[in-house]
């Protein structure tokens, strides 16, 4: 590993040990990374962190070789009850490593991945406890394992093929394009793109509001949010209005080049027998596919979601949370547990949909 | 899909099937029915055969749960119980890399197969014996364990290494690191290796011994069970062992694998410390790979999570698989004693 440069080599003393100028430049160069690397999913973009995590609510491991940076894993630190928490920022279902891919054949190709997300490790701050999804694309905790992370798997939904629309829909139960068929004749239902992120909070609202579930992020996280993903047209807001102009449902979508995923929905539960949830759905997803080859609906464990996404027929998609808290803390590991919830979400709740 | 479209069996579901032994005049008992599976049904792998685990623990010491529909099983999870500190725990026999459940594919589109995979293993569940603690590790064709989540079990995940298609020689030697490369044909060469498929069990026993003896241990399972699963593996012809013999004629590493219809999977690994330059167990591993590719079947390397084995394996190039272990502890006390090894570390 002596060719990767890592500024500290020793796990724990990293973060201070790094110091503020390197931190201050570290960031710039991710920054440029980012800017230039579309490979980089775009809940990981500094951006994207900006808006979500606050311009200093966030930071980034590098591994360089030969002044090119190669590996990259960017973190979002909170302080919770005097502890150092790394844990995903509101709204960001996923981050985990970058790597750069360097083409090799399958055994090489692992062993440097390994070596890269190794010398990533390392340069974590001294944490108290961690958790993060990572993105779906990655499949490999081997390192962490190693420097004794833990690792569950979870799932998330995708529709992999959004090039043929047809397929897509066909793909659909016959009674979900009944509803999406039925919201769009009966009811004279319309999709509208010209609303703006508060006429969507309304919508979001009512449906938290229904299921008695408080909203996961602030009203002005989310607007900042909208504002960096709408100057890098990034986003989409659809709100499906019926005959009367009435607002039934909306979906929030944003996408890169990889993926486009559902961030957050929300409708009227008075308007929900008028198909308007899945019609919204539909076009949200026929959107994307002018976007993105896939579509994510960013699904969680909750047991409800499952039916709901298997009838717009979705793959099932594992997804790694790795977690970690070191033994300073896990006499407190219980107590920490019940603090932060038994459950930990590691993704924003997203309310039960309904079907 | 409704809840009842499937119906556990046995019909009499009060008789946990812990017990459910044969009676007289009785319909099938689970394990009789899984017997019977597990003679037509190719794709329950190797180690979750009745006769694999009739071996290995006994035919008392395992027992099955199954979920059928019209007299047919579609799903069946095998498992041992043993009793520790008065406490019940469903697991798996030891040298046994994997069990857990197997699911009929129901085919048709993936949201169809999500949905009966869901039924079917609620019903798996439901159909286990109480149990204080439930560990398991799973086959790496089952990737669903969400409907685990929800009955309150947690999951990691391990990995292996597979190499799907042997059939091309050629194409092996070149996808292997080429250190390896030079390992193999150092010890056939300058070594004078050769590897050899006609010694005695006893003696992959003494090197095995050797080889945890030289690390201060004794191998986590005993001979006599090695010797059981080599007599019900020889009787169905399905497995072989391979040793490098140095020119002393003193076996220096050695490999036992074993196959089912679609697979070969490493069973037994040991290398004599003292010889480790030697490339003996490269050398071993290559020509298992190519006996496994004249079964024509895929090979499964059955490991590592240990970073030292993990390198080496994975230098043979095949592809990093993914494979769950699954498990739940109900019992407090357990509960307790995992907490406070996780805080001396010892997880």
């Amino acid at each position: 590993m002596e060719a990767v440069l890592t500024q500290s080599s020793k796990q724990g003393d990293a973060g201070e040990a790094r110091g503020r100028p390197d931190a201050a430049s570290a960031k710039d160069e991710y920054r440029q990374l980012c800017a230039s690397e579309p490979g980089i999913p775009i809940f990981s973009t500094d951006w994207w962190l900006d808006a979500t995590a606050g311009v200093d609510g966030w930071d980034v491991a590098l591994v360089r070789t030969n002044g090119r940076i190669i590996g990259a894993m960017p973190f979002h630190t909170a302080r919770r009850f005097g502890m150092t928490v790394v844990q995903l920022p509101p709204l960001t279902p996923a981050l985990g490593p970058w790597i750069r891919s360097n083409g090799d054949k399958t055994s090489t190709r692992l062993g440097h991945e390994q070596k890269v997300m190794q010398a990533l490790i390392e340069q974590l701050p001294r944490f108290d406890h961690f958790r993060q999804t990572w993105n779906k694309d990655l499949s490999n905790w081997l390192p962490f394992y190693w420097n004794g992370f833990d690792q569950s798997t979870e799932y998330t939904y995708v529709i992999p093929a959004l090039h043929d629309l047809d397929a897509v829909w066909n793909g659909f139960d016959a009674a979900r394009r009944k509803h999406c068929r039925k919201g769009a004749e009966r009811h004279q239902l319309r999709v509208r793109d010209d609303l703006s992120v508060d006429d969507f909070l309304v919508l979001h609202r009512m449906t938290l509001a229904s299921r008695g579930v408080p909203q996961a992020f602030t009203d002005d996280c989310l607007r900042r949010l909208d504002a960096a993903c709408a100057q890098r047209q990034r986003r989409k807001i659809q709100i499906v209005v019926d005959e009367h102009g009435r607002a039934c449902a909306g979906t929030y979508t944003v996408w890169d080049g990889g993926c486009a995923y559902a961030l957050i929905k929300g409708s009227d539960p008075e308007m929900g027998n008028t198909g308007a949830p899945s019609f919204c759905q539909w076009e949200a997803i026929r959107f994307s596919a002018t976007m993105a080859p896939r579509y994510d609906f960013v699904g969680n464990m909750n047991p409800s979601i499952e039916p709901y996404v298997r009838s717009f027929g979705a793959e099932q998609t594992p997804l790694m949370t790795i977690t970690k808290t070191p033994s300073r803390l896990l006499r407190l590991r219980q107590g920490l547990k019940s603090a932060l919830g038994a459950t930990a979400p590691s993704r924003f709740a997203e309310p039960e949909p309904r079907p | 899909m409704t809840t009842n479209a499937t119906t556990a069996l046995p019909i009499d579901s009060s008789t946990p099937p812990l017990h459910a032994d044969a009676r007289p005049g009785a319909p099938l008992s689970p394990k009789e029915a899984y017997r019977a599976l597990c003679g037509t049904e190719s794709a329950i792998h190797l180690f979750a055969r009745d006769w694999w685990l009739d071996a290995a623990v006994g035919p008392d010491g395992w027992d099955v749960a199954i979920v059928g529909k019209h007299d047919r099983i579609l799903a069946a999870m095998p498992y041992v119980v043993r009793r520790r500190w008065g406490m019940r725990i469903l697991t798996q026999p030891a040298l046994t890399p994997m069990l857990g459940p197997w699911l009929h594919d129901s085919g048709g589109k993936p949201a169809a197969r999500l949905s009966s995979q869901k039924e079917a293993m609620r019903a798996l569940i439901d159909q286990l014996p109480p149990f204080d603690h439930y560990s398991q590790t799973w086959h790496p064709d089952v990737g669903n364990w969400q409907p685990f989540y929800w009955k309150g079990f947690r999951q990691t995940t391990y990995y292996t290494y597979t190499l799907a298609d042997l059939s091309d020689p050629d194409a092996l030697w070149a996808g292997l690191d080429s250190k390896t490369r030079r390992a193999i044909a150092k010890a056939g060469g300058e070594h004078r290796l050769e590897v050899r498929d006609d010694l005695a069990l006893e003696q992959l026993l003494e090197l095995n011994r050797k080889t945890f003896g030289r690390q201060g241990l004794a191998p986590p399972y005993p001979d006599e069970l090695v010797r059981r699963l080599d007599a019900a593996c020889r009787a169905r012809g399905c497995a072989k062992m391979l040793l490098a013999v140095g020119p002393d004629g003193v076996p220096q590493a050695g490999y036992y694998f074993v196959w089912d219809e679609r697979s070969a999977y490493a069973l037994i690994s040991c290398a004599d410390p003292a010889h480790r330059s030697s490339g003996a167990n490269s050398l071993c591993l290559w020509a298992t790979i190519q006996a496994v590719g004249r079964l024509e079947r895929q090979y499964n390397f059955s490991g590592s999570m240990i970073e030292s084995i993990e390198a080496y394996l994975r230098a043979f190039g095949g592809a990093q698989t993914p494979y769950f272990h699954v498990s739940k502890t109900r019992s407090r006390l357990l509960l307790a004693r995992e907490g406070v090894l996780s805080l001396v570390g010892k997880e």
